[in-house]
């Protein structure tokens, strides 16, 4: 390769990791700069929205387990008209802008929406609750588990299953012993990058929840309330998401590098 | 690899030409950048045609809350003039000596209403229903200029009302939007019962939507003062200055009013082209009153 073309192709390829990397550095560096890292700013909101987004995300994990996992494995085995258009609309939140997802909610959860009047029959105001919050996660975040336990699922040889049918295993027996086992690692992954982007929900969360301290407002939802005010809290809190999205990205890494061997 | 290096050779021609592009557009004419409070948001837009129409600069608008504004200008953003929903905010910018303090002037006052969806699904009718229990009330942020004057109004409230009135309706607050046109929207869907905001947030588009309650004349409601200054060391100053003047004259003025805002009062005010304008409207204050669709009750 000639040297010019060498060092353009370093120089552009620098220039975009820095781009990536350093606004990650400058978060931490506002923090030390400014000798603010010693004292947690307003150390009760953090905690309280950790807490809430820690309740909320694993409720949405749960929910995605039970209700996601059956679809996943019905996308992936079962051959459908329609499949396809199923598929799709399944995992459209992916790339869904947030805020519309939000909206959508709204018109479907809310006072006036589809099952507004049903709801508010039966006395339940979804939105300006954990629950919408929880519900706004998972719209969001389900589609990243069901694709890749779809995959999964799919990647798990008939042979084997076959096999334990013939030696009179009842089709549940087959699910939990052989195909859910081998499935598991990528399960996993895919849980472990969903429960992240739940973390990270916003849009969806303030459009559908609104945002109240100790009841609707998360992680994101107090950064952007915060960083007018009080910018050493929005920057801890930041540096919190920061490295739950460093120690799941690494593991979500792990699990997929294991399922190649 | 011949494809390569001519692969390469065009990039780099396609990297030279793109930043000569960003080079030679020049400004086709002169442009200011305002930093607009969001509650002024529709008044700057018709502000902003009747300048240009005026003088041949294109006003470029960037709308948020004021609080936002203020730590943009602080982290140094490019802009000649700030318009702010509050005192405060813009002392903030003075006192980092951004601002220079003879430049500020007051060009609008803005008043408190209640709102309630059309239907007005908590029967609400007057600011002491806002405490009763259950009741979905919406809210600006802490951070928001209005949430500081909601918090005072509901503290004179509480002297009329009971003691504990400010708590009841701070424990019917289910949400804190990041701006006040945001509280709007939430009572335009119907999502939420009721909520304190400016008389000029009632824009003809959502007017329809909404029921308005007008705070009772005996209640000492705090008042919303828009400060308006041209930066120290602002980009194209001499237009951003005729902007500013724009605003404070005759026809800023009654565009002003137009959308919902009061004129300043005398008494606060020391320049003389604050008088000089205050002495030409009396007789608009009624006309625009009179033209608007918006049924709110008249600038006290």
């Amino acid at each position: 390769m000639p040297k010019i073309a060498r060092l353009l192709l370093l120089t552009l390829s620098l220039m975009a990791w820095l781009l990536l990397a350093v606004p990650i550095v400058a978060l931490v560096w506002r923090l030390v700069a400014s000798g603010n890292w010693q004292n947690l700013p307003q150390a009760e909101i953090i905690i309280s929205a950790t807490w809430l987004s820690l309740k909320t995300t694993f409720a949405s994990v749960l929910l995605m387990i039970v209700f996601g996992t059956p679809l996943a494995y019905v996308l992936a085995r079962w051959r459908f008209t329609g499949r396809r258009l199923v598929r799709v609309i399944t995992e459209l939140p992916i790339v869904l802008p947030p805020a519309i997802a939000g909206l959508a909610l709204l018109l479907t959860f809310g006072r006036r929406g589809i099952f507004g009047t049903a709801l508010s029959a039966v006395g339940l105001n979804i939105p300006f609750t954990a629950l919408a919050v929880i519900i706004a996660q998972t719209f969001v975040a389900s589609p990243f588990y069901i694709r890749a336990a779809q995959v999964g699922f799919a990647d798990v040889s008939d042979e084997l299953e076959n096999a334990a049918r013939v030696d009179g295993a009842s089709e549940i027996r087959v699910f939990w012993h052989i195909t859910l086992p081998l499935a598991l690692r990528a399960l996993s992954a895919g849980l472990v990058l969903a429960w992240a982007r739940a973390m990270g929900e916003f849009g969806a969360t303030i459009l559908f929840a609104g945002s109240l301290q100790g009841r609707t407002q998360t992680m994101t939802l107090l950064v952007y309330d915060v960083f007018q005010r009080d910018l050493d809290t929005a920057i801890w809190t930041g540096l919190i998401l920061v490295a739950v999205a460093l120690i799941t990205l690494m593991l979500s890494q792990w699990l997929a590098r294991e399922d190649d061997l | 690899m011949k494809l390569y290096q001519s692969l390469c050779r065009v990039m780099l021609i396609v990297a030279i030409l793109f930043s000569m592009k960003f080079v030679t557009i020049a400004q086709p004419r002169q442009s200011i950048t305002v930093f607009t409070a969001s509650s002024l948001t529709d008044a700057f837009i018709e502000m902003a045609q009747a300048f240009s129409a005026r003088v041949d600069v294109e006003v470029i608008f960037n709308f948020a809350g004021s609080t936002t504004l203020a730590a943009q200008i602080e982290m140094g953003a490019d802009v000649a003039v700030f318009a702010s929903a509050n005192e405060e905010q813009m002392q903030n910018i003075v006192a980092m000596g951004l601002i220079d303090a003879d430049n500020v002037h007051i060009f609008a006052e803005n008043q408190f209403v209640l709102i309630v969806p059309a239907d007005n699904p908590a029967q609400i009718e007057s600011l002491q229903d806002l405490a009763m229990t259950g009741t979905l009330i919406i809210m600006a942020s802490e951070s928001v200029p209005i949430r500081v004057y909601t918090d005072e109004l509901l503290h004179i409230l509480a002297e009329s009302y009971g003691d504990d009135y400010f708590d009841r309706v701070m424990a019917n607050v289910v949400s804190e939007e990041p701006n006040v046109r945001q509280v709007v929207a939430r009572i335009v869907l119907g999502e939420a019962d009721a909520a304190l905001v400016y008389r000029t947030d009632i824009t003809p588009d959502v007017s329809d939507s909404l029921r308005v309650i007008a705070l009772p004349s005996d209640v000492m409601s705090p008042v919303a003062r828009y400060p308006i200054a041209i930066l120290a060391d602002a980009p194209n100053s001499d237009d951003a200055a005729l902007f500013v003047d724009f605003v404070l004259s005759d026809e800023g003025q009654s565009i002003l009013q137009a959308w919902g805002f009061c004129l300043p009062d005398d008494e606060e005010d020391e320049d003389g082209k604050e008088a000089e304008i205050l002495t030409a409207t009396p007789e608009m204050t009624a006309e625009a009153t009179a033209d608007s669709d918006v049924e709110v009750a008249p600038c006290a």
